[in-house]
């Protein structure tokens, strides 16, 4: 038997036997490090993928990857096998961000990369960039989870766990916010 | 339809397919044009942000580094750790404890050493 680890757009389709996962996830559940390690390797670049979603500097996306797998470490036992475990370590990691985001609430400095782009790029798109940078964490997040990800409202909360109401309530507000950024601008 | 609510139409994921009031609109209002042009190049950049970041061949490595030790493993490691320093403290004690015991011969000598000092002391027009 085999499953499509494959959950979210833009990720080459990786097919791995259930079974082998299985085990490493029963193996990291009697605390063998090896094991981990290996589940780890196998997932990594579906996390960084992720975090480098909401985050542009390489030091945090790794933070942020790191913290995924830690929980992951701590939280093993919470986790059903009723669903495939990418989209409970996709749900970790989200929270992982979005908890990043909300901390992180002072606006971002520009980095070495858009300053780079800064150059070549139309001076309108870096002030709505710079606007982007304002939007409230939760905003911010829910917005490139729809716009980045292609994430519809039903997919965001099944994958954070929310309820479809909350999701559609933040993305509202969301839009609201950057409508409201935006008419300010002109 | 005035600005506001072709602004709001154009923000509202359930209506994003333009109708003939919103077009009509934009065609006459420089304002909500460049408005929409924004909205647009937000989409845009929304989509497109990402770092790019690609794990390391060492990340795996640093995340097992950074696991939380145990508690059980925490008291085994302390216990191999610990052993050969406690039985070298254990026998710099016992060695100590037994240096320092007087023998009964010399706590005889010290005694009449001592009762010949205090009666040489007392003694009238004796001592040093």
């Amino acid at each position: 038997m085999e499953i499509a680890l494959s959950v979210t757009p833009g990720l080459e389709s990786v097919r791995e036997p259930a079974g082998e996962e299985a085990c490493l996830i029963a193996a990291c559940r009697r605390g063998d490090e090896e094991a981990f390690s290996r589940l780890v390797h196998r997932h990594e670049r579906r996390v960084f993928r992720l975090a480098g979603r909401f985050f542009r500097q390489r030091e945090e996306v790794e933070d942020v990857a790191q913290q995924t797998f830690l929980t992951v470490w701590q939280k093993l036992e919470t986790y059903r096998a009723k669903a495939p475990f990418e989209h409970w370590l996709t749900r970790v990691c989200l929270n992982c961000c979005y908890e990043r985001l909300r901390k992180r609430e002072a606006p971002v400095e520009p980095l070495e990369h858009d300053q780079a782009v800064a150059t070549s790029e139309p001076t309108a798109r870096l002030e709505v960039e710079r606007l982007l940078r304002t939007l409230p964490a939760a905003d911010r997040f829910v917005l490139l989870l729809m716009h980045g990800e292609g994430w519809s409202t039903a997919e965001i909360a099944q994958r954070l766990g929310w309820s479809r109401a909350n999701v559609k309530v933040r993305a509202h507000r969301a839009r609201k916010k950057l409508r409201q950024l935006l008419a300010e601008e002109l | 339809m005035n600005c506001a609510q072709v602004r709001k139409r154009l923000t509202d994921e359930q209506a994003r397919t333009p109708v003939a009031g919103v077009l009509e609109h934009l065609g006459e209002c420089p304002s909500c044009t460049r408005f929409a042009e924004r909205l647009q190049l937000a989409e845009e950049v929304l989509r497109d942000h990402h770092s790019g970041t690609e794990p390391d061949a060492g990340f795996a490595s640093r995340v097992v580094a950074a696991l939380p030790t145990s508690s059980s493993d925490l008291l085994g490691w302390a216990a191999i750790r610990l052993l050969p320093a406690t039985l070298a403290l254990a026998l710099v004690l016992t060695v100590w404890a037994l240096a320092a015991t007087p023998s009964p011969t010399s706590l005889l000598e010290q005694s009449v050493n001592e009762d010949l000092w205090s009666w040489i002391l007392s003694s009238p027009g004796g001592g040093p």
